[in-house]
């Protein structure tokens, strides 16, 4: 499994691509959502998309179906020799398959102390890697694991290489991502998230972490985590489903609370939920994911409260949706400053 | 998501491979019609596709005991079953003079369903786009029909077809290019489907 960028994918590319494949051929709600929400932020490629995806669709193949008689007469025969290749009784048939697995056994042995010797003579240096969004953008990765991140708006992963012979996987978060981790029962190695100064413990699993300047808050959507303050001065604490933590530093302590979780991960599918959220609190979400500044003309008005779920939300819509709550009034200063007044 | 059933499969194998009966009948169930629809498309003849549908099972049969664990069951059978079915084609054609259903094979069709025509294109231009479209290289159109019918995987063709991978994504590529050359011709349609697209 690698990671993928699509910005730079021709309609070739796309049809080449089984991700890409899965949606045109086999829509559903998850892959729907991930190339809806990409064609948004990148518009350029919608000509690219649209191309490819009327190729695909034009790949049309009538089905042949085999006669019920056929199908039937077939089986008739083939029964007749099982009869005589396959017998119910298997005894020395079996012995032979124990003599033949362990001689794979050793074999498998002999082979594996060579794969491993010549691993160390060519091994790689150990490297990270790191990925990034833009303002305004979330990226789907998929981990070598086959672990799934949601990357939020201006935010960056970095992962270590997931090697085998590694016996934990670690990632450090910077803003806001959505996981959804493979729990591994074969190797069971630990999965943790660092972000900020919170590591998370991950027992297979999905949630979502933010922790866009400096305040690191988990929402544990299904499954179990495990939180321990980075610097171990606060206890490791365990989270239920349906759960928010949060950790103050400045008072040391973790505060917790039950929540619909759907609302914290709503961004996934750049649907945006508010919920008697202040409007200062808005501007500063509008800041951390797409980059802009927008200033209230009285204090006031900054203190407002604000409900709405918004989808397909980027932050013209956000305003937009303000300006009409508060029958305000909206002015762009430059590219990225924007001032309500009422 | 394909890749679950596939390990569903290849789970499903390895119980034949020990013997288990009830594996085998699976793999005729699942296997059986999706063979007779890709010996339909290769040949024409549907007696030869059984036949060789038949011939595959025996030879599963015969040789389990020699045969090994693989990946992608469907992958195998595939190949398999495209050998011996280009074998007795090739034994036929000695005998008979074959009119050449090589171009009929793998067609695409353009179903009046399509999402891609539009209900006001004349059947007519449905028809050109046929033509055009069946005009690849049959051995293009079974990448095709392999990659976007079967969700084989590159690695998967390669092997079924015989060829390097390499290759295979050079058939595919240019079909690729051939299709959009086909496509581009009737830029209404492309109108058509990009809004369809949009909206």
């Amino acid at each position: 499994m690698e990671w993928k960028d699509y910005a730079d994918f021709t309609a070739a590319d796309f049809l080449a691509d089984d991700f890409f494949m899965e949606w045109v051929l086999r829509p559903d709600g998850e892959n729907q959502a991930f190339w809806e929400s990409w064609q948004q932020h990148y518009p350029e490629k919608q000509a690219v998309i649209a191309e490819a995806r009327a190729m695909l669709l034009s790949l049309e193949y009538e089905r042949h179906h085999m006669p019920q008689e056929s199908y039937d007469r077939i089986w008739l025969a083939l029964h007749q020799q099982m009869d005589k290749a396959m017998p119910e009784t298997m005894r020395y048939e079996r012995t032979d398959h124990r003599r033949r697995w362990r001689r794979a056994a050793i074999l498998t042995g002999v082979l594996g102390m060579l794969a491993l010797g010549a691993y160390w003579l060519l091994k790689p240096a150990d490297k990270r890697e790191l990925y990034t969004s833009q303002f305004g953008e979330n990226r789907r990765l998929v981990l070598p694991d086959s672990s799934v991140v949601i990357l939020g708006p201006h935010s960056s992963l970095r992962a270590a290489s997931f090697r085998m012979e590694e016996n934990k996987r670690e990632v450090w978060l910077d803003g806001e991502a959505f996981f959804i981790v493979k729990h591994d029962d074969a190797m069971a190695k630990p999965f943790t998230v660092h972000a900020g100064n919170l590591d998370i413990e991950v027992l297979g699993t999905e949630f979502n972490v933010n922790n866009y300047n400096g305040r690191s808050q988990v929402v544990l959507h299904s499954g179990k985590v495990a939180l321990q303050e980075s610097t171990r001065t606060a206890s490791r604490i365990v989270m239920k489903p349906g759960e928010l933590v949060e950790y103050r530093s400045d008072d040391n302590r973790y505060v917790r609370r039950k929540v619909a979780t759907e609302k914290y991960v709503a961004w996934v599918d750049h649907t945006l939920v508010f919920e008697n959220t202040r409007l200062d609190e808005v501007a500063l979400q509008l800041y951390n994911k797409y980059g802009i500044h927008v200033f209230f003309s009285d204090s006031s008005f900054a203190q407002e409260q604000f409900s709405a779920t918004l989808q397909q939300a980027d932050h013209k819509v956000v305003l937009k949706a303000i300006q009409e709550a508060f029958s305000a009034q909206l002015q762009q200063q430059d590219d990225s400053t924007f001032l309500l007044s009422r | 998501m394909a890749l679950h059933s596939w390990e569903g499969d290849a789970a499903t194998w390895r119980q034949f491979l020990e013997g288990s009966r009830d594996a085998f009948a699976t793999l005729y169930a699942s296997f059986a019609p999706l063979l007779y629809n890709y010996g339909c498309k290769q040949c024409a003849d549907p007696r030869l596709a059984e036949d060789c549908i038949q011939d595959v099972f025996e030879y599963l049969l015969a040789h389990r005991t020699q045969l090994s664990a693989v990946s992608n069951v469907r992958a195998y059978l595939i190949k398999t079953y495209r050998r011996a079915l280009l074998r007795k084609i090739s034994n036929v054609r000695k005998n008979i003079p074959v009119d050449s259903a090589d171009e009929a094979s793998f067609e695409i069709v353009i179903s009046p369903e399509s999402r891609l025509i539009a209900r006001q294109s004349s059947i007519r231009r449905r028809e050109q786009v046929r033509v055009a479209v069946n005009a690849l290289p049959p051995r293009m159109k079974e990448a095709l029909f392999l990659r976007f019918y079967e969700n084989l995987s590159f690695e998967d063709i390669a092997a079924v077809m015989d060829i390097d991978q390499k290759s295979v994504y050079k058939i595919i590529y240019k079909a690729f290019g051939k299709l959009r050359q086909k496509l581009i011709d009737f830029p209404f349609w492309l109108l058509l489907c990009y809004l369809s697209v949009k909206a």
